[in-house]
C-alpha cells in the first residue's frame, strides 16, 4: 500500500504527522493542512476583511509551510510554527497593499443574536442608534481597518481569537507589556472609532 | 499595582471576572472603572467577529489549489528578496541600482572632468598592443618632391597674367607631375582621382 492509500488514524499526533510529512508523506501533509486551515484562515480574514485575499493568503501560507517544512525542527508546535507564518504573511500583505481594500465579509452565523454581548448592546439602543446586524459587521471591519498592521494584530490575536499575552509576545517577538501597551491602545482607538454605536 | 498598571495589566477583562482586589481598586475609582468598561466593550465587540464564518466549500477549494501548487512544483522557486518589500524599498532599490550602474559607467569622467569618458576603458576593454615596429625614417615614395613649388620668372616688375596660355602649360605640366592630367578630364566625373606617384 503506497502512502496515498494509507489511511492516517485521526488520533495521530501532529509530530508525527510532520515526521511523515518531512518523509515526502504527502496526505500527512494534507491532515494538518486540514486541521488547522480554520484557524490560520480566520487570522488572515481578520487581518484583511476580504474573504478572497484570506484565500488567497491561505494558500501561499501552507505553500510555504510545504517548503520550509524539511527545515522544520519542532522547537515549537507545528500550529504555532504555521500561525507565525500566518501573522508575518497578513502583516506584509497588509502593509504593501497601495490603498485601502474593498471589504470582502464572511457571512454570519445567526447565532450571533443570542450573544450575550450584543443582546446587551440591543437593549441600549434607541430609535436613533438601532442596531442593524450587518451594518455592525461593516463598521467593526472597518474600524479594525483603521488600525496599524501591529495594532490590528494584537487586537485580532487576543481579543479575537483569544490568545494570552504571552503567547502573542512569542509570535510576535515581543515582551507581554508591549502586548498589553498595544492593546490598550488598539481599543482606545477603535471606541474613537466605534463611538455611534451603543456602548 | 497603580491605577495605570492595573488597566494595562487586566484590560479588556469583565469586571465580574477580575480578581477580587482588582475589582476593588478599579470600583473605588470612576475614572478607572469607566476605563475599564471601555476596554470591556470594545474586547466584547470584538469577539462577536468569531460568528463570522467562511464560505462552507472553502477549505475544500484551498486544499485542492494548494495541491495543485504542489505538484507543479511552485514550492521549488526561489522567492525574490524583493518581493518582500514594500513597493517604495523597491523603488529605491531600482534607483540605487541605476545610480550605481551610471556611475560605473562614468567612473573615469569623474576622475577627469577635463577628458571626454573613453566609454571602451570604462566598459573593460583593453587596447590592442601592435607587437611589430613601423620604420618612419624611409618614407614609402622616395622620389622628387611633387609639392615643390614652381617657380615663374618674369621679365617685368609688372604681375604677370596667370591666366596666359603660357603660364596655363607651366601649371598644367605642375598638376601633370602630381598625376593631376586635366588634358582629358571627363566632364562627368565627379571623382578626381588623386596618385602621388609621379607621372610619367
Amino acid at each position: 500500500m503506497d502512502n496515498s492509500e494509507k489511511i492516517i488514524p485521526i488520533e495521530v499526533s501532529d509530530q508525527e504527522l510532520v515526521l511523515r510529512a518531512q518523509q515526502h508523506d504527502r496526505k500527512a501533509f494534507d491532515i494538518l493542512m486540514e486541521r488547522y486551515q480554520g484557524r490560520i484562515y480566520a487570522l488572515l480574514y481578520h487581518m484583511t476583511s476580504n474573504k478572497q485575499d484570506a484565500e488567497d493568503l491561505l494558500q501561499d501560507v501552507f505553500l510555504k509551510a510545504f517548503k520550509a517544512l524539511p527545515k522544520f525542527k519542532g522547537n515549537s508546535s507545528f500550529y504555532t510554527w504555521v500561525y507565525r507564518i500566518g501573522v508575518n504573511s497578513a502583516i506584509n500583505f497588509t502593509k504593501k497593499r497601495k490603498r485601502k481594500q474593498a471589504m470582502s465579509l464572511d457571512d454570519l452565523d445567526m447565532r450571533i443574536e443570542h450573544d450575550p454581548a450584543l443582546v446587551q448592546m440591543s437593549s441600549q439602543d434607541t430609535p436613533d442608534r438601532s442596531l442593524n446586524l450587518k451594518d455592525l459587521q461593516i463598521k467593526l471591519n472597518a474600524a479594525l481597518q483603521t488600525l496599524s498592521e501591529n495594532h490590528r494584530t494584537v487586537v485580532v490575536m487576543h481579543d479575537v481569537q483569544g490568545l494570552p499575552h504571552h503567547e502573542i509576545g512569542k509570535v510576535l517577538g515581543v515582551s507581554s507589556g508591549t502586548v498589553r501597551s498595544r492593546l490598550f491602545y488598539a481599543r482606545r482607538q477603535l471606541q474613537a472609532e466605534l463611538s455611534e454605536l451603543p456602548l | 499595582m497603580n491605577n495605570k498598571q492595573t488597566l494595562w495589566s487586566h484590560a479588556g477583562t469583565p469586571i465580574k471576572d477580575l480578581p477580587q482586589d482588582i475589582r476593588i481598586q478599579v470600583e473605588a475609582s470612576p475614572k478607572l472603572l469607566q476605563d475599564f468598561q471601555e476596554q470591556a466593550n470594545i474586547a466584547s465587540l470584538l469577539k462577536l467577529k468569531t460568528y463570522e464564518q467562511p464560505d462552507p466549500s472553502m477549505e475544500g477549494r484551498v486544499l485542492h489549489r494548494v495541491g495543485v501548487r504542489i505538484q507543479n512544483g511552485e514550492h521549488l522557486r526561489k522567492e525574490s528578496k524583493l518581493d518582500a518589500l514594500p513597493d517604495w524599498a523597491r523603488m529605491i532599490a531600482v534607483v540605487l541600482f541605476m545610480l550605481t550602474l551610471s556611475i560605473l559607467t562614468h567612473r573615469e569622467m569623474l576622475d577627469n572632468p577635463d577628458v571626454e569618458p573613453d566609454l571602451g576603458l570604462a566598459l573593460g576593454e583593453t587596447e590592442a598592443v601592435f607587437e611589430g615596429s613601423i620604420d618612419l625614417s624611409t618614407p614609402l615614395y622616395a622620389i622628387e618632391d611633387p609639392f615643390a613649388p614652381t617657380l615663374i620668372t618674369v621679365d617685368s616688375n609688372e604681375f604677370p597674367n596667370l591666366m596666359t596660355p603660357e603660364l596655363s602649360k607651366q601649371f598644367e605640366s605642375s598638376f601633370i607631375e602630381l598625376g593631376l592630367d586635366f588634358t582629358n578630364r571627363n566632364e562627368n566625373d565627379n571623382v578626381i582621382p588623386v596618385s602621388y606617384l609621379p607621372y610619367r
